[in-house]
Order: C-alpha cells, then sequence, then structure tokens
C-alpha cells in the first residue's frame, strides 16, 4: 500500500473488525479482516489487540470451540466510545483531504 | 519449521517477559494456529516470521501498551502522524538494512508493522531498538558538534587576542595622538591669539607716543598693531569655536568607539 496506517487509525480499523460482532471474535478472523484492507504482517495485531485490551477497549473471554478454549475479543463501552471518536474524526479528516484533491483536481 | 518448534523458540524468546504476559501471548498464538487449521501452517509460519520477529513485536507493544493515556494523546493528529511516519521510514528502512539483516521476508514485512508503529513510540521504548539507537545516535553528535564549535571559537579567541590587543592599542594611540595634536592646537591658537593681541595693544600705546615726536611713524605702528589684534581676535574665534565645537564633537566620538570595541570584546569573549 502507498499509504502508512497509522496506529490511530489502526486502533480504529482492529476496533471497527471487533464490534462488527456482537459476540465478539477471535484473533485469527480479526486478523483476516484487517488484512483484507490493509496491508500487515500477522504478528502485527497480537501488540494492538493487547494494548487495547490493557486500555479496556476490549475485553477478552474464552469460549469453547470443537474441544478448546478459544479467546474472543469483544468491544467495551469505552471501546466504542472509542470508535465513535475514531469514526468521527476519520470522517472530518478524510472530507478535508477530499476537498484539497479535488481542488487540485480543479485546478489542472 | 513447524508450529511445534516456532512456539517452542517463541516461548524461550519470550522467558524475559512477565509469566501472564508470555502466556497470553503464547495462547494467542497457539489459538491462532489452530484457527488457521492445520494445512495453512506453513503458510501462517511463513507470514508470522521468525519466532525471533514476533518476540520483538510482542515486547515493543508491551513496552509501551498500556500506559495511561495514550489514546488521548494520539487522538488522530493525522497531519502530523503521517508526516513523521513518512520521515522516519526511509530511516528505519535504511537501518534495517544496515543491520544487514538476512531475514528479508521479515524485514519487509515489518517495514508496516515499524510504519506504523514507529511514530508513537516517542516515549522511546528499550525494544524498538532501531529507533531508541538512532535518536541516542544522533543527539551526541550534535553536541560533539557544537562543544567542538565552542572550542574552535575559544581557540580562535585565544589566537587572535594578540592581535586583538594589538589593534586595540593601535587605536588608542591613535586617538590619544589626535587628542594631543588638538590639544596642541588649541594651545599653539590660544597663545598666538593672547601674543597677538597684547603685542598690538603695546604697539598702540607705543604708537600713541610716537605720533608727538613723528606722526607718521605713529600711525603706522597704530595701524600694525589693529593689524595685529584683528588677527590675534581670530585666533581668539578659531580657539573658542575648536573648544566649544569641535571637541565636544570629537569626545562624542571616541566615546562611541570605545563602546563598540567594547561591545564588540564582551561579545567575542
Amino acid at each position: 500500500m502507498v499509504f502508512n496506517t497509522g496506529a490511530a487509525l489502526l486502533d480504529a480499523i482492529v476496533l471497527a473488525v471487533v464490534s462488527s460482532e456482537t459476540e465478539g471474535t477471535y484473533g485469527y478472523k480479526i486478523t483476516q479482516e484487517v488484512r483484507q484492507v490493509i496491508e500487515l504482517s500477522e504478528s502485527t495485531l497480537y501488540p494492538v489487540l493487547r494494548r487495547l485490551q490493557k486500555d479496556e477497549c476490549l475485553e477478552v473471554y474464552d469460549m469453547e470451540c470443537a474441544g478448546r478454549n478459544r479467546r474472543y475479543y469483544k468491544v467495551t463501552e469505552k471501546g466504542r466510545a472509542q470508535l465513535n471518536l475514531y469514526i468521527s474524526e476519520w470522517y472530518r479528516y478524510s472530507a478535508k483531504l477530499n476537498r484539497i484533491f479535488e481542488g487540485g483536481l480543479k485546478n489542472d | 519449521m513447524t508450529r511445534a518448534e516456532f512456539m517452542k523458540r517463541l516461548a524461550e524468546l519470550l522467558n524475559d517477559v512477565s509469566p501472564s504476559e508470555r502466556e497470553e501471548a503464547i495462547q494467542y498464538y497457539n489459538d491462532y494456529f489452530d484457527d488457521a487449521g492445520e494445512e495453512n501452517e506453513q503458510g501462517v509460519i511463513a507470514s508470522l516470521g521468525t519466532p525471533e520477529a514476533v518476540a520483538k513485536t510482542i515486547k515493543a507493544g508491551l513496552a509501551d501498551g498500556g500506559s495511561v493515556g495514550e489514546f488521548t494523546e494520539k487522538g488522530f493528529n493525522s497531519y502530523e502522524a503521517e508526516r513523521t511516519n513518512e520521515v522516519m521510514n526511509p530511516q528505519q528502512d535504511s537501518q534495517q538494512e544496515a543491520k544487514g539483516d538476512n531475514q528479508n521476508s521479515y524485514d519487509q514485512k515489518s517495514y508496516t508493522y515499524s510504519g506504523y508503529e514507529n511514530p508513537y513510540k516517542n516515549a522511546q521504548t528499550n525494544n524498538q531498538q532501531s529507533y531508541g539507537q538512532q535518536s541516542t545516535e544522533i543527539q551526541p553528535k550534535k553536541k560533539k558538534m557544537s562543544g567542538f564549535m565552542i572550542a574552535l571559537i575559544v581557540i580562535l579567541c585565544i589566537f587572535a587576542s594578540p592581535v586583538l590587543i594589538g589593534i586595540a592599542g593601535g587605536l588608542f594611540g591613535v586617538l590619544v595622538g589626535i587628542l594631543g595634536a588638538l590639544f596642541g592646537i588649541i594651545i599653539g591658537f590660544g597663545a598666538a591669539a593672547v601674543s597677538l593681541i597684547v603685542v598690538g595693544i603695546c604697539l598702540f600705546v607705543y604708537g600713541i607716543t610716537l605720533l608727538f615726536g613723528t606722526p607718521l611713524g605713529g600711525l603706522c605702528l597704530m595701524g600694525i598693531a589693529m593689524v595685529c589684534v584683528a588677527i590675534g581676535l581670530i585666533f581668539l574665534w578659531l580657539t573658542v569655536l575648536i573648544c566649544g565645537g569641535l571637541i565636544p564633537a570629537i569626545v562624542r566620538g571616541i566615546v562611541k568607539l570605545f563602546q563598540k570595541i567594547f561591545h564588540r570584546g564582551g561579545a567575542k569573549a
């Protein structure tokens, strides 16, 4: 990808992916979904998930699945508030960028 | 490398983190392999990179993770974040290349990772070595440079001091000379004026006495006396002019000159 994904943006993407599942989702699935939109190493998300968990934006619980415990991630209230903040900031930011890009096109 | 080998090595590498964090990470990656399925095992290992790389990522996350207020601090300062990203990345890349890491696949993959993690590592985590090293490397360099410059300036001042003192002394001498000359001129003019006037008066008086004996000689003498007095008055006027006008102006000039010299000297020292 041409553009770098900042830590805040990655947090926002992860929170959005996790919040799309009301029952929560697990690491592998989160990684695959995030990797559909941005290029990243499979090892990238663990620290992000762990940090979001420590920041109480995500909560974890174990659920049995196919004879083993799988760790699920779920967005907390705080995480949802954070995600909303990110989303509104993103809209504002991308709108500004769009204005500039469109302005640049007009001048061409 | 099999999954078992990978996990074993990862566990070893995580020996220096807290047991709970190690458990957490091990469980996550075990889950990850389980969820990926046996058929994807090699793909996952290839994508994860080496256990070393994964451990490094985990430790880097621990070092800056959990700090309170990180979210508010980050907010969404995208302009700055993007910019630092762009600035940081080339340095990062070149450093990783310079390291001569032969794990090429890992390096390439970690670019995206380091790209977004680094700008937020201003707190300087010990695990983000590349970034930490960078800043510690650059700062002493800068300090050395300025220290060197200061030393240079000091040495320059020391070596230049004889020259500076010489120049100052020369200037002082010139000034004293000018003052002396001026003083001489004033005294000379004053003396000339006084003597001419005195001589003129004397001649005038002598002329009056001569008038009775030889009127022509007396008149001549009186005329000469008047010319003398007139010249004396001219000298007197010049003297007064020099004292009243020129001297204050020169003194002011000298004071200004000295102020300049001492200011410059003070600034250099």
